[in-house]
C-alpha cells in the first residue's frame, strides 16, 4: 500500500509533534508551571493562551520569558503581561464570558483569540467526526483554501481543543485563530 | 573663462596661434600664422551676460515655497547660435537644501536675448538665522560672456523651527463602536467596544449607554452607564448591554446610543464618542432580522427622480442637496454609456458588507435570488441564511453601497447605480460575530453556504483602522486563488476602498505658528504680527493606502476617491497602492456627497439620524423625490468610491465578459482621465537636505501617469468601455506572480533628522525581456524606535520615484521597528532590470536607527506602454 504525500507528511508531523511535546515538556520542567497558561499555536506564530478567569490571589505565571498575572479589579479583569521589562495590560469585563484572549511574545502584545479553530485535514469528509470530537458547534470547510474552520462554543478554550484534536489520525494542523484587524465600513 | 572663447577679439585672433598651443583647445581658428593664408573669417558676435531679479525683490520667505521668484538672464544683444548660462549658488542658503532653481542650465535661444530660471524656496525644520541666497554664472557656452552683473542675491526669511516639541504631545484617541449584538428570542445583547487608536494609554472614564423611542435620541427608555477602564494604545474593551425584549413594547422601532467620554489624555479638542444601533420590533414583539415587507409602487419605464442629483453618473454642476455645486465633467465619464452602452446585465457583484435589504425596492430587481448570505444566522434568532438583513435601524452601511453598483434604472423611484442591470448579492461579514469565516466566505474561498466562487465582482468597502499590519498567508491566499481560478480562470475583480485616513491624526500633530506678515489691528499704530497655524499632515495625510495590509497586495484595485469639484475628497487617504479614483464626493452639505439607496422607511436607515441631513441639508424624507424616506443625499467615503468602480467594473465584463482581473485593471490604468492635474510638488528640507513628501503628478517610463492621491486617475468609463470592446482578452502574458525576488541585507545606519536619508541599490536581472512590471512589494525591516519619523521612497532604474510610507504616518505614532510589507503601482509597465535604490529618511530629530533588510518582489508581465 502506498501512502500518498499527505500521509507521509502527517507522520512526519506526528513524529515532529511527539518530540516537540517531549522538548516541551523539559521545559516545563524548569520553569513554574502554569496549568492555566497554555502555549498554542497560530498560524502566525506561538502564543500564550490565557484563562477565561482570573488566577489565585497574587499568582504570577512565569512562562517563555513573559510574567502573567490575571486578577480581578471592580467590575472587570485585568490581565498583565511583562516582558523584558515592559508591562501590558488589557481590562475584559467580568460580564463578558465570550472574550478570549492570548499573550504574543513575538509581538509582545495581548491578541483577542477567536472562538474557533482552524485545521487542516487529510480528507475533508472528515470534518464533522473532527468537530464532534472538538465538541464543537459546527464546522465550515474552505476547500479552495485548504482548511476548515471548526466553531467552538462559548466557555470552550481554544487551546485545550486544539491539543485534544491534533492527536486525531485526520488531523493534520489544528491551529487557534488570533483576530486580525478588525474590519470596519469606510 | 574657457579657453575655448579666446578668440573674441582681433588682439585674440592674432594671438590665436599661442594659445593653441598653450591649450591645445581644438576647433574654430585659423590654420596657421604664414602670411599666404587667406585672411580670418570675421569674429562672431560676442554677447555680455548678465542676471537680474525683479525690481525690488530683495527676499524670499522660506514659508512660501508657491512663490516663485524669477531670474532673469539677458544677453547685450542677439547672437548666432544659442547661449547656455550655467548658473551656480555661493551664499549660505544652498541649493537643493534651502532653495531650488527650475533651471541650472539656462538656454537662450538664437535671435533672443532672454531667458529665466525660478528660485523657490524649500521650507525646513530648522531653527535658524534668515540666510542669503546667491545665483551667479558659473560659465557660458556659446556666443557670450559673463558680464559685470554676474550674480544676484536676496534673504531667505527664516520662519523658525517647526514641530519642535511634537513627540512631547502625543495623544490617546478613543473610539465607540457598536458590534455585533446577538439577539435571542428574549433579550439582545448589545456590545459596545472602546479603541484607543492613539498613541498612549488613556485613564479610567464613562460610558452610557441609551435607549430611546425616538431617532432624536430623546426621551430615553433605558439608561445605564459603565466605567471604561485604562486602554493602552492600540488595545480595546468590549462591554456587554443586555436588553430585555419586554421592556421594548410595541411595534415600533428603538435607538440606541453609546456615548464615551474623552478621556484626560485625549487632545484637548477632544469630543465624546458616540455610535446608534438600536432595532426594530416586529408584530410579534420580537427583533425583526428579515427584509420587512413594506408597500411600494415601482413605475417601469418612468425615468428615476434622483437621476438628476447623481452626479457621479453626469456631474453638470448640480449641487445634489449641497450648498455648492460641483464642477461640470468631474464624474465617471459615462456619457456615452448612459445613452444605450452597457449596464452590467448578468454580472454579478457581491457587496461584502454590513448587510443588505433584498427587498429594498430599488434593488430587488437586481438582487439574485437565494445567492445572499447571513453569517449571523445562528446568532439572530429568526434570521434567514439567504437574508443578509440588518438589525440595526440606523443605516445599513451595504444597502447604500449596493445601490451605487447597481439600483435599477428607470423605475420611476430614486436614482439608478452605475450598472443598473448587474446581478447584487449581500455578504454581511462587517456584522458578522464570526467575522473571520465571514471574510473568507464572502471572498471567493466558499463553495457553499455561501458559494462565493461564482462571484465576478467582489465590492470591498471597508479597511481597518490601520496600523503597520502584513496580510496574513491565508488572506494572501484567498486573493491569489480568487484571480487564479474564479470567473472560469478569468480571475476575480477585487474592488477595495483604499481608506478614509487622509485627515485622521488622532495622537499627533506636527503643527506651528508661522508669521504671514504684520497688521496694526487695534489702530494703536504699531502693526502686530498675525500667525497662521500649519500642519504638515495636512498636506500629505496622516493615514495611508498602505496602512491597511489588503492594500498592498497586487490582487486587489484599491479606489482612491473624488469629489464633485474634481479634487480630492478630504478624507481619501493617499498611496503608492492605489489603482484608480472614483466620485465619492464630500459630506452633503456644504459639497455634493453620493445619493443613493438607504434602509427603507423613514423611521430606519442614516436618515432616521438627523432626518438624514447634515448641518441641515440633504434630501429630507417626505420630499417628493423621498416620499419614503428610502434614499439619503449624505452616503460618502471611499466606500462609496469603491462601488462606483465595482459598477464600472461590471460595465467592462458585460462589454467584453472574457476580460481577465488583469485586462481589467490595464483598461482602468490605461484609460484613467489624470484629475487635478496641478497638483504641485512638495518638497521639505530635513537637516539641510531636502526630499519629496508629496509628488506632482508623475508620467513613468511606460507613459502611465500615476499619483498617490489617485492612483492612475479617475476612471474613465467610455473610454475603458471602448479599449474593453477593441483589447484581446487575455493577451497581458503569463503573469508572473511573485516569482521574482531579490534582496538585501546589508545593514546601514539611518541618519537622524535628514532628508537626505540612507539610500541602498539592488541590482535586477535575469529578468526575461519583455516582462513589465505590474506591481512591485517592498518589505522592509528597520530597527528604530519611533517609525512615525520614517519615509520610504523607492526609485526603479528608469528613475521614477515613489513614496511608499509618507513620514509622520498617523498609524506608526508610538510604533517601534518595522517589518512591513508594502506596495507601489507606480511603475506599471516600466522594465523591472536595472538597479532599484530604496531611500529611508528620519524626518524628526532625536529617535535614531537602522535599515537592517529590504526585499522587492515583481509581479510581473506584458503590459503595453501607453502612448
Amino acid at each position: 500500500m502506498s501512502l500518498s504525500f499527505k500521509e507521509v507528511m502527517h507522520a512526519v508531523r506526528a513524529l515532529f509533534l511527539f518530540c516537540s511535546m517531549c522538548l516541551c515538556g523539559v521545559v516545563q520542567a524548569q520553569e513554574e508551571q502554569a496549568p492555566s497558561v497554555l502555549r498554542a499555536h497560530a498560524v502566525e506564530g506561538n502564543v500564550l493562551m490565557l484563562p477565561s478567569q482570573e488566577l489565585a490571589s497574587g499568582e504570577v505565571v512565569s512562562i517563555d520569558g513573559v510574567r502573567i498575572s490575571v486578577s480581578v479589579e471592580g467590575d472587570f479583569r485585568v490581565y498583565r503581561a511583562t516582558q523584558d521589562g515592559k508591562q501590558h495590560q488589557i481590562h475584559v469585563a467580568r460580564d463578558d464570558t465570550t472574550r478570549l484572549l492570548a499573550f504574543d511574545p513575538g509581538e509582545g502584545r495581548f491578541r483577542d483569540v477567536l472562538p474557533s479553530l482552524r485545521v487542516e485535514l487529510i480528507n475533508y469528509t472528515g470534518l464533522d467526526d473532527v468537530v464532534e470530537a472538538a465538541g464543537g458547534m459546527s464546522g465550515k470547510v474552505f476547500e479552495p483554501l485548504g482548511f476548515a474552520i471548526v466553531r467552538l462554543p462559548s466557555g470552550a478554550n481554544p487551546a485545550e481543543v486544539a491539543r485534544t484534536i491534533e492527536s486525531l489520525p485526520e488531523v493534520v494542523s489544528a491551529r487557534i485563530q488570533l483576530q486580525g484587524p478588525i474590519h470596519v465600513p469606510m | 573663462m574657457s579657453p575655448c572663447n579666446f578668440y573674441t577679439s582681433q588682439l585674440r585672433a592674432l594671438i590665436l596661434v599661442s594659445a593653441f598651443l598653450t591649450h591645445g583647445c581644438g576647433g574654430g581658428g585659423g590654420s596657421g600664422g604664414s602670411g599666404d593664408s587667406p585672411p580670418p573669417p570675421p569674429p562672431e558676435p560676442m554677447a555680455d551676460v548678465t542676471l537680474s531679479l525683479a525690481e525690488g525683490v530683495t527676499e524670499l520667505d522660506e514659508w512660501q515655497d508657491s512663490t516663485s521668484v524669477e531670474v532673469t538672464v539677458t544677453l547685450s544683444q542677439a547672437v548666432n547660435g544659442e547661449v547656455r548660462v550655467t548658473l551656480g549658488s555661493s551664499g549660505s542658503a544652498t541649493l537643493g537644501g534651502d532653495f531650488d532653481l527650475s533651471e541650472t542650465q539656462v538656454l537662450v535661444a538664437q535671435g533672443d536675448t532672454s531667458a529665466t530660471s525660478l528660485i523657490t524656496p524649500i521650507r525646513d525644520f530648522e531653527e535658524e538665522e534668515d540666510e542669503t541666497i546667491s545665483v551667479e554664472i558659473a560659465s557660458v557656452a556659446g556666443n557670450g560672456q559673463a558680464g559685470t552683473s554676474n550674480s544676484v542675491s536676496l534673504s531667505l526669511i527664516d520662519q523658525g523651527g517647526l514641530f519642535v516639541g511634537a513627540k512631547e504631545n502625543i495623544y490617546a484617541r478613543l473610539y465607540a463602536l457598536f458590534s455585533d449584538p446577538l439577539i435571542y428570542e428574549n433579550r439582545i445583547e448589545f456590545y459596545a467596544v472602546v479603541l484607543n487608536v492613539g498613541a498612549v494609554p488613556t485613564s479610567e472614564t464613562v460610558m452610557f449607554f441609551r435607549v430611546s423611542t425616538r431617532k432624536n435620541l430623546r426621551n430615553f427608555v433605558l439608561g445605564e452607564s459603565s466605567v471604561v477602564p485604562s486602554i493602552m494604545p492600540g488595545y480595546s474593551v468590549r462591554l456587554p448591554f443586555n436588553v430585555p425584549l419586554s421592556s421594548l413594547p410595541g411595534q415600533r422601532p428603538y435607538y440606541a446610543l453609546i456615548s464615551v467620554s474623552p478621556a484626560e489624555e485625549e487632545a484637548p479638542d477632544a469630543r465624546a464618542r458616540q455610535d446608534f444601533a438600536g432595532v426594530a420590533i416586529n408584530s410579534s414583539g420580537r427583533a425583526q432580522v428579515t427584509c420587512p415587507d413594506f408597500e411600494r409602487n415601482t413605475s417601469p419605464g418612468t425615468e428615476d427622480p434622483l437621476k438628476d442629483a447623481q452626479w457621479s453618473l453626469e456631474n453638470t454642476g448640480q449641487a445634489a442637496y449641497a450648498a455648492n455645486a460641483g464642477v461640470e465633467g468631474e464624474d465617471l465619464g459615462m456619457t456615452d454609456t448612459l445613452s444605450g452602452g452597457p449596464t452590467g446585465a448578468g454580472v454579478k457583484v457581491a457587496v461584502a458588507d454590513t448587510g443588505l435589504e433584498i427587498c429594498h425596492p430599488d434593488l430587488e430587481a437586481n438582487i439574485e435570488a437565494g445567492a445572499s448570505f447571513n453569517f449571523n444566522r445562528a446568532y439572530w434568532s429568526g434570521a434567514s441564511s439567504t437574508d443578509p438583513f440588518l438589525p440595526s435601524v440606523y443605516g445599513d452601511h451595504g444597502t447604500s453601497v449596493a445601490g451605487i453598483i447597481a439600483a435599477e434604472s428607470d423605475n420611476g423611484i430614486g436614482g439608478r447605480g452605475v450598472a443598473p442591470s448587474a446581478l447584487l448579492r449581500g455578504y454581511n461579514f462587517l456584522s458578522a460575530v464570526d467575522s473571520n469565516a465571514g471574510y473568507f466566505g464572502s471572498l471567493g474561498g466558499s463553495d457553499s453556504q455561501p458559494n462565493s466562487t461564482d462571484v465576478d465582482i467582489f465590492n470591498m468597502s471597508f479597511g481597518v483602522f490601520g496600523g503597520e499590519y502584513n496580510s496574513s498567508s491565508d488572506e494572501i491566499t484567498l486573493f491569489k486563488e480568487g484571480v487564479r481560478d474564479l470567473r472560469s480562470g478569468r480571475g476575480a475583480l477585487y474592488v477595495k476602498a483604499g481608506g478614509n485616513g487622509f485627515g485622521r491624526c488622532s495622537s499627533m500633530q506636527r503643527i506651528d505658528e508661522v508669521l504671514v506678515g504684520e497688521e496694526d489691528e487695534d489702530g494703536d499704530g504699531i502693526a502686530e504680527p498675525i500667525y497662521e497655524t500649519f500642519d504638515i499632515n495636512n498636506e500629505i495625510g496622516c493615514v495611508s493606502t498602505g496602512s491597511d495590509p489588503s492594500n498592498n497586495l497586487p490582487y486587489i484595485v484599491s479606489v482612491g476617491a473624488f469629489s464633485a469639484n474634481g479634487e480630492r475628497s478630504s478624507y481619501s487617504s493617499a498611496g503608492s497602492g492605489l489603482w484608480i479614483s472614483a466620485p465619492a464626493g464630500e459630506y452633503g452639505a456644504e459639497f455634493p456627497a453620493q445619493v443613493t439607496t438607504d434602509q427603507m422607511g423613514s423611521e430606519q436607515g442614516y436618515d432616521a439620524l438627523f432626518d438624514g441631513l447634515v448641518n441641515g441639508r440633504g434630501i429630507r424624507s417626505g420630499d417628493s423625490e423621498n416620499p419614503h424616506g428610502d434614499y439619503i443625499s449624505t452616503f460618502n467615503g471611499t466606500s462609496a468610491s469603491a462601488p462606483n468602480a465595482s459598477g464600472a467594473i461590471a460595465l467592462l465584463l458585460e462589454a467584453q465578459p472574457e476580460l481577465t482581473w488583469r485586462d481589467v485593471k490595464y483598461i482602468l490604468a490605461r484609460t484613467a482621465r489624470r484629475i487635478h492635474p496641478d497638483i504641485p510638488e512638495l518638497k521639505i528640507g530635513f537637516g539641510g537636505a531636502a526630499t519629496v513628501l508629496r509628488h506632482a503628478w508623475i508620467t513613468n517610463a511606460a507613459g502611465y501617469h500615476f499619483h498617490n492621491w489617485y492612483g492612475f486617475g479617475a476612471i474613465a468609463v467610455d473610454e475603458a468601455v471602448e479599449l474593453a470592446r477593441s483589447h484581446t482578452p487575455d493577451s497581458l502574458g503569463t503573469f508572473s506572480d511573485g516569482r521574482h525576488v531579490f534582496e538585501s541585507a546589508e545593514s546601514a545606519d539611518i541618519p537622524d533628522h535628514s532628508g537626505a536619508g540612507v539610500t541602498q541599490t539592488l541590482n535586477v536581472s535575469g529578468i526575461d525581456a519583455g516582462l513589465e512590471v505590474e506591481a512591485v512589494q517592498l518589505h522592509i525591516e528597520v530597527t528604530h524606535p519611533f517609525t512615525n519619523d520614517l519615509g520610504v521612497y523607492l526609485i526603479s532604474p528608469s528613475g521614477t520615484e515613489s513614496l511608499l510610507n509618507p513620514p509622520f504616518n498617523e498609524v506608526l505614532t508610538g510604533d517601534e521597528d518595522l517589518d512591513w510589507t508594502l506596495l507601489s503601482n507606480a511603475f506599471y509597465g516600466e522594465s523591472p532590470s536595472g538597479d532599484w535604490t530604496l531611500k529611508v529618511i528620519d524626518a524628526a530629530a532625536g529617535d535614531e536607527g537602522t535599515l537592517d533588510s529590504w526585499k522587492l518582489t515583481f509581479y510581473l508581465g506584458d503590459i503595453p506602454p501607453r502612448e
